[in-house]
C-alpha cells in the first residue's frame, strides 16, 4: 500500500480531476433536494398554517414517496464508478496507471474513497441544512432528527451498493457500452428470474397457489429490488411519523449484497488481465455464463409473453417464441461481444448449450415433469395441514378505507393468509382431499362442475411449508368438509369472529328472506358481549351441510370498530377504516342468537309477509321474458289469487336465496314491496313450484314469447 | 539488475513471448530491437509490471516486479502512446509524478522544459506528437528512477531532439545508478547509445549480446578469388551467415573475429580483399534472415501480389 501522505495527495488530485462531478453532487444533494423540502414545507405552511409542521417536514423528506432521490443517488454512483475506473477500458491508460508504483487494491480504495466523498460530503451538508430548517421552524423532536439521519445513512448504503454494482459490471467487461449494458442485468437479474419462475408456475401449474401481490419483482431479492423496497419502506415509515416497525430484511439483504459486491470487485480487479481492455468481456468463461443465463431468461420471457398474449395461447406460440428468442438474443450478444456481424451465431456449441438449457426448462414447466401439480407427500412427513375454499364457510372479510380524497375496498385476504392462520394436526380429511386432488391433477382433470379447486397448505416435519391448489371431486370435498367441521379448532379458524374481541364489534346487519332484515349498532360493552357470546356458542354447533341446508334463515354482516388512523399529515382528514365480515350464517336452531337479536329488534322471518309483497316478477332461466304474477300497471290483472300468492310466499324460504347447483328449469322470482321497494330474489327450480302456479307461469311465458316474436317478425 | 527468466505470454491463441531469457545489467542501456509483432512492447510491459506473464518471472533487483510497488518505484515506463490526464499541463503532470516517485526532480524538469522550449503551463493536449514525447521523456528522466523503460519513445522526435534525449540519457548514466531499456525499430539510433542489444523475433530472443561484442564477432568480407576451388574452401572454412557473388566479387558475412577472417582469406591468395564492419542494421537483417525472416522474399511477394 502507498503511504498515507501519497494516498492523501492522490485523493486530492482525484477529487480535483472529478471536481465537476462533485459540483453536480452539490447542486443536487445540497441545493436541489433540500430546496424541494423547504419549498414543500413552506407551501404547506402558507396553506394550512404552522400547525403540524413536523409531520409536513417528515412528508417532505420522502419527496412525496417518489423514487427520484434514489434514482439520483444511483445515477451519481454510476457516474462515480464509470469516471473513476474508465481507465480500465483503455490500454493506453492502463499502461500508465498499472506501471505506477501503486497496487491495484490501492487504486480501488482510492477511487472508492473519492467517490464516497463526492456523495457523502454534499449529502452530509444536506443533513445539516435540513436540521437547520427544522430548528428554524421549531421542530426539534427526536423523530425529525431520526428521519433526517436515517435518510442519510440509508442512501449512503444505496450509494455504495450501486457504486460497487456498477464497478463490478465494469470489471467484468472491457468496453464501456458492454459495461453499461451489464449494469441493469446485475441490478435486477435475480429479481427477473424469480419473477419469471413465479410466472411460469402460475401459467403452467394448475396447482400453483401464490400470493395475489403484484409485487412479484419485489419479493425476490436482487440488488435493484432490494434498494427499491428499502427506499419505499423507509418512505412509508417516515410518512407514518416513524411509528410502527421498520423492516430490517431489506437493509440486511442490501448489506449482504454490498459485501458480496466488494469481495467480487476486489477479486476480479486483482485477476483482471490488463490486455483484456478493449474486449467486450474480460473473463471469457464468465462471458459464456452470462450469455447462457441472459439468453435463456430472455427467450423464456419471449415465449411466455407470446403464449400469454396470443389468441390461442397454444404451445406453438410458446415454443416458437423461445426458439425465436434464442436466435435473436444469441445474435445480439454475439454482436455485442465481437462487434463483428460475421461472428454472429458462429459458436455452435454455445448455441446448442443455450438451446438445450432453455428448452429443457420450458419442457419441465410445460409438461410438469417434476410433478408439481400432483405433489402429495407421505403422511408421516406431514406435521399439520390447513385447507381453504370459499364453500367451507361463506364468510368473507372486507376492509374499506376512506379519506376525503378517495376510498378503497379490499376483500378477503389471499388464500395463503387464511391457510397460514391455522393448522390442524388431525388432518385426515384434508389429506383425503389432497389425495383425490393429486390423482385428478395427475390425470389432468380440470376443475369443472364436478370438481372444486381447494387450497391446501402442508407443514412438513422438516420445516418446509408447501402450498398447492387441487381439483377435488365435489363428493369427496363434501364428505371431508363434514368431517372437518367436527375437528376441534376448525370452526374457530373458519369464522373470524373467534379471533376478535367482543369490544371490537360495532354493529350487525341482517339479511334474511327479506333482503334487509334489520340492523343494530351496539351501544354498550355488555350488549356486544351478550351478542358475541351467544353467537359464538351457536356457531360451534355448525355443520358443513348446514351452510346450504333447509335450517338456514339468513346471514349476517358483523362490523368492527373503525380505526382512526393517522396518515402522518394532520392537515388531511384521518383515514377511516370500516372493517367487516360478511356471510355469517343464522340457522333456525341458533336459538340463543335469535333471541338476543330479537331483543335488539333484528328478526329473521321464515317467509315474506304476503301483505308486504306488492309485486312478483318472474324470469324463466336465461330468457328475456318476464312475467308479473301480480298486477303492476293500469289495465293489468293478477295472474294468481291471494291464496296462491300466500302458498307461493310460504314456500319461498331463505333456502331459495342461495344459487342452486343446476341452472336448468330455473325460475327467478323477485319480490317488491310498497313503492317498488326491493324485498328479495328467489331462485326456484320449476319442480319445487306449486303445480298450478307453474302452469300459469308456463302459459304466460309462452304467450309473452309469442307476442314478442310477432312484433319482431 | 533485471533478470528475465523464461517468460511466456499468450494473448488468446497467439504466443506473444516464447521462453524469453535475458538480463539487463546495472548502469547500462539495453536496446530491444525486433521485427513487427516480435513482442517488444509486451516484454516491456511485463518488465514494468503492467502485464503478468503466463509463466516465468521478471526479477528486478532480486524481487518480482508484478504488483510490487516498492520495486515499481524504481521503474518508470514510457509507453509508445503517451498518456496525459485531460487538461493536464507539464506542471500538473510533474506534480502527479512527484507524488508517486519520491526522487522526482521538479526543478530539473521545469528547467529542461524551458531548455527544450516547452511551455509548462500550456495544455499538453495542444502539443504536437513530438512535443508530447519530449515531455514524456523529460518526465521519465526527471523521475529519478533507477530504471527507465522506453517503448519507441524516439519515434516522432526530430534528429536534433533525438540527439538531445540521447545526451540526457548518457548524462544520467554517467551521473548516477541508472539503467534504461529502449525498444525501437530504429537500429541506427540504438547503435550509438546502447551497450547491449536484445533481438526479439516472433516472441523469442534471437540474440542478446553486448553491442561491441556483437560487432566484434561478425564482419563483412569482400574479396575476389580467382580459383573457384579456393573460393569454395573459403566459404566452407568461414562461419558464413550469408554470402552473395556478383561477377567475381564475393561478399560474405561471417561470424568470427576480424583476425580469424583475415587469416582465412589470406590463405586463399585473393586478388582483392577487404573486411568491413557491419552496421547494426546489417547485423539485424542477417540474423533475422537466418531465422527465416527473409526481408527480400517479403518485398518480392509484396510486389508480386
Amino acid at each position: 500500500m502507498i503511504s498515507k501522505k501519497s494516498f492523501t495527495m492522490l485523493l486530492k488530485d482525484d477529487l480535483k480531476k472529478r471536481s465537476w462531478l462533485m459540483l453536480v453532487s452539490v447542486l443536487f444533494f445540497c441545493l436541489f433536494f433540500p430546496g424541494i423540502v423547504l419549498d414543500n414545507v413552506q407551501g404547506m405552511i402558507s396553506i394550512y398554517g404552522e400547525q403540524g409542521v413536523e409531520s409536513r417536514f417528515l412528508n417532505a423528506l420522502t419527496y412525496s414517496g417518489n423514487n427520484y432521490y434514489a434514482m439520483a443517488v444511483f445515477l451519481l454512483a454510476a457516474f462515480c464508478a464509470f469516471t473513476g475506473f474508465s481507465y480500465i477500458y483503455s490500454r493506453q491508460k492502463l499502461d500508465f496507471y498499472h506501471s505506477l508504483p501503486v497496487k491495484r487494491e490501492s487504486w480501488l480504495v482510492l477511487k472508492t474513497v473519492s467517490s464516497f466523498l463526492i456523495f457523502a460530503l454534499p449529502a452530509g451538508m444536506a443533513v445539516l441544512e435540513e436540521l437547520f430548517m427544522g430548528v428554524f421552524y421549531h421542530v426539534t423532536d427526536l423523530r425529525f432528527v431520526e428521519a433526517v439521519l436515517g435518510k442519510f445513512f440509508l442512501y449512503l448504503l444505496v450509494f455504495l451498493s450501486s457504486y460497487f454494482l456498477c464497478l463490478l459490471a465494469m470489471l467484468m467487461t472491457g468496453k464501456l457500452p458492454t459495461g453499461i449494458l451489464l449494469t441493469p442485468v446485475l441490478l435486477g437479474f435475480t429479481g427477473v428470474v424469480s419473477w419469471l419462475y413465479r410466472l411460469f408456475q402460475k401459467t403452467f401449474y394448475t396447482g400453483y397457489l401464490g400470493s395475489e401481490s403484484n409485487n412479484l419483482f419485489r419479493k425476490y431479492p436482487s440488488p435493484g429490488t432490494c434498494m427499491l423496497d428499502l427506499t419505499e419502506r423507509w418512505n412509508r415509515y417516515v410518512e407514518n411519523g416513524l411509528s410502527g416497525k421498520m423492516s430490517w430484511r431489506e437493509p440486511i439483504l442490501l448489506i449482504l449484497f454490498l459485501l458480496l459486491e466488494i469481495m467480487l470487485c476486489v477479486c476480479l480487479y486483482r485477476n483482471r488481465r490488463t490486455e483484456a481492455a478493449g474486449n467486450a468481456v474480460v473473463f471469457p468463461k464468465l462471458g459464456i455464463l452470462i450469455k447462457l443465463l441472459a439468453v435463456c431468461a430472455a427467450s423464456l420471457g419471449v415465449g411466455i409473453c407470446l403464449k400469454t398474449f396470443s389468441y390461442t395461447q397454444s404451445d406453438l406460440w410458446f415454443f416458437g417464441g423461445i426458439a425465436l428468442g434464442i436466435l435473436v438474443f444469441t445474435g445480439v450478444l454475439d454482436f455485442i461481444f465481437y462487434t463483428d456481424i460475421r461472428n454472429v451465431l458462429k459458436k455452435p456449441l454455445e448455441l446448442l448449450a443455450v438451446t438445450a438449457l432453455t428448452f429443457g426448462i420450458a419442457l419441465v414447466f410445460r409438461f410438469d415433469l417434476l410433478g408439481y401439480d400432483s405433489y402429495l407427500p407421505d403422511t408421516d412427513k406431514i406435521a399439520s395441514m390447513s385447507v381453504n375454499n370459499n364453500l367451507l364457510s361463506n364468510v368473507y372479510h372486507q376492509v374499506m378505507t376512506y379519506t376525503e380524497l378517495s376510498s378503497t375496498s379490499t376483500t378477503t385476504e389471499d388464500s395463503t393468509q387464511t391457510l397460514d392462520a391455522y393448522q390442524l394436526t388431525e388432518f385426515e380429511p384434508i389429506y383425503a382431499m389432497a389425495e383425490n386432488g393429486s390423482e385428478n391433477a395427475a390425470l389432468e382433470e380440470a376443475a369443472d362442475g364436478d370438481r372444486i379447486l381447494v387450497d391446501i397448505r402442508y407443514n412438513l416435519k422438516n420445516g418446509r411449508v408447501v402450498y398447492r391448489t387441487y381439483p377435488v371431486d365435489s363428493q369427496v370435498f363434501e364428505e371431508n368438509a363434514d368431517e372437518l367441521y367436527e375437528k376441534p379448532g376448525f370452526i374457530k379458524a373458519m369464522y373470524p369472529i373467534f379471533g376478535r374481541r367482543s369490544s371490537e364489534i360495532s354493529s350487525i346487519w341482517a339479511y334474511g328472506v327479506n333482503a334487509r332484515s334489520g340492523s343494530y349498532t351496539f351501544r354498550s360493552k355488555e350488549e356486544k358481549e351478550e351478542f358475541a357470546e351467544a353467537y359464538k356458542q351457536d356457531l360451534l354447533t355448525l355443520n358443513y351441510s348446514d351452510l346450504s341446508g333447509s335450517d338456514l334463515l339468513g346471514n349476517m354482516t358483523i362490523s368492527y370498530e373503525p380505526e382512526q388512523q393517522e396518515t402522518g399529515n394532520e392537515i388531511l382528514p384521518t383515514s377511516l377504516i370500516s372493517d367487516e365480515d360478511n356471510g355469517y350464517p343464522i340457522l333456525r336452531r341458533f336459538k340463543k342468537t335469535i333471541a338476543v337479536l330479537e331483543k335488539f329488534g333484528v328478526t329473521f322471518p321464515e317467509t315474506l309477509d304476503p301483505d308486504e309483497v306488492r309485486e312478483l316478477s318472474v324470469w324463466y332461466e336465461n330468457s328475456d321474458v318476464a312475467v308479473n304474477l301480480l298486477a303492476v300497471g293500469a289495465g293489468e290483472t293478477d295472474l294468481i289469487s291471494d291464496s296462491q300468492k300466500k302458498e307461493l310466499l310460504d314456500m319461498l324460504s331463505y333456502q331459495y336465496c342461495i344459487a342452486p347447483e343446476s341452472d336448468k328449469d330455473i325460475y327467478c322470482i323477485t319480490a317488491y314491496g310498497e313503492e317498488n321497494n326491493y324485498l328479495q330474489t328467489f331462485i326456484v327450480p320449476g319442480s319445487d313450484l306449486p303445480e298450478d302456479i307453474r302452469t300459469i307461469l308456463e302459459n304466460s311465458v309462452r304467450q309473452v314469447s309469442s307476442e314478442k316474436s310477432q312484433i319482431t317478425g | 539488475m533485471i533478470e528475465i527468466n523464461g517468460v511466456n505470454k499468450k494473448f488468446s491463441t497467439t504466443a506473444a513471448l516464447n521462453n524469453v531469457i535475458a538480463a539487463v545489467q546495472e548502469k547500462s542501456i539495453f536496446g530491444l530491437v525486433g521485427t513487427n509483432g516480435a513482442g517488444k512492447s509486451t516484454l516491456l510491459r511485463i518488465m514494468c509490471g503492467v502485464i503478468c506473464p503466463d509463466t516465468g518471472s521478471v526479477m528486478v533487483d532480486g524481487e518480482n516486479v508484478y504488483e510490487n510497488p516498492k520495486i515499481k518505484e524504481r521503474i518508470c515506463f514510457l509507453s509508445d502512446e503517451a498518456y496525459f490526464f485531460p487538461n493536464a499541463t507539464g506542471e500538473s503532470m510533474a506534480e502527479y509524478y512527484e507524488i508517486l516517485y519520491p526522487h522526482f526532480d521538479e526543478y530539473r524538469f521545469f528547467d529542461l522544459m524551458e531548455r527544450f522550449q516547452l511551455n509548462r503551463k500550456r495544455k499538453l493536449a495542444s502539443f504536437s506528437k513530438g512535443m508530447k514525447r519530449q515531455v514524456l521523456m523529460l518526465l521519465g528522466i526527471c523521475a529519478g528512477t533507477k530504471y527507465l523503460f522506453c517503448d519507441e519513445t524516439f519515434d516522432g522526435l526530430d534528429p536534433l531532439m533525438r540527439q538531445s534525449m540521447k545526451s540526457l540519457l548518457a548524462g544520467e548514466l554517467a551521473k548516477r545508478d541508472f539503467s534504461a531499456v529502449i525498444a525501437s525499430h530504429s537500429l541506427r539510433e540504438l547503435e550509438d547509445i546502447c551497450d547491449h542489444i536484445g533481438l526479439l523475433h516472433k516472441g523469442g530472443i534471437l540474440l542478446s549480446r553486448d553491442l561491441e561484442d556483437m560487432k566484434y564477432h561478425i564482419h563483412k568480407l569482400q574479396c575476389v578469388i580467382r580459383d573457384p576451388e579456393k573460393e569454395k574452401e573459403l566459404l566452407e572454412e568461414l562461419n558464413v551467415v550469408q554470402y552473395e557473388k556478383r561477377g567475381s566479387l564475393l561478399t560474405v558475412i561471417a561470424r568470427g573475429t576480424r583476425q580469424e577472417i583475415l587469416m582465412s582469406i589470406e590463405e586463399k591468395n585473393p586478388v582483392f580483399s577487404e573486411v568491413l564492419p557491419l552496421t547494426l542494421e546489417e547485423i539485424f537483417i542477417s540474423e533475422t534472415e537466418v531465422a527465416g525472416y527473409d526481408i527480400k522474399e517479403i518485398i518480392h511477394d509484396a510486389v508480386k501480389g
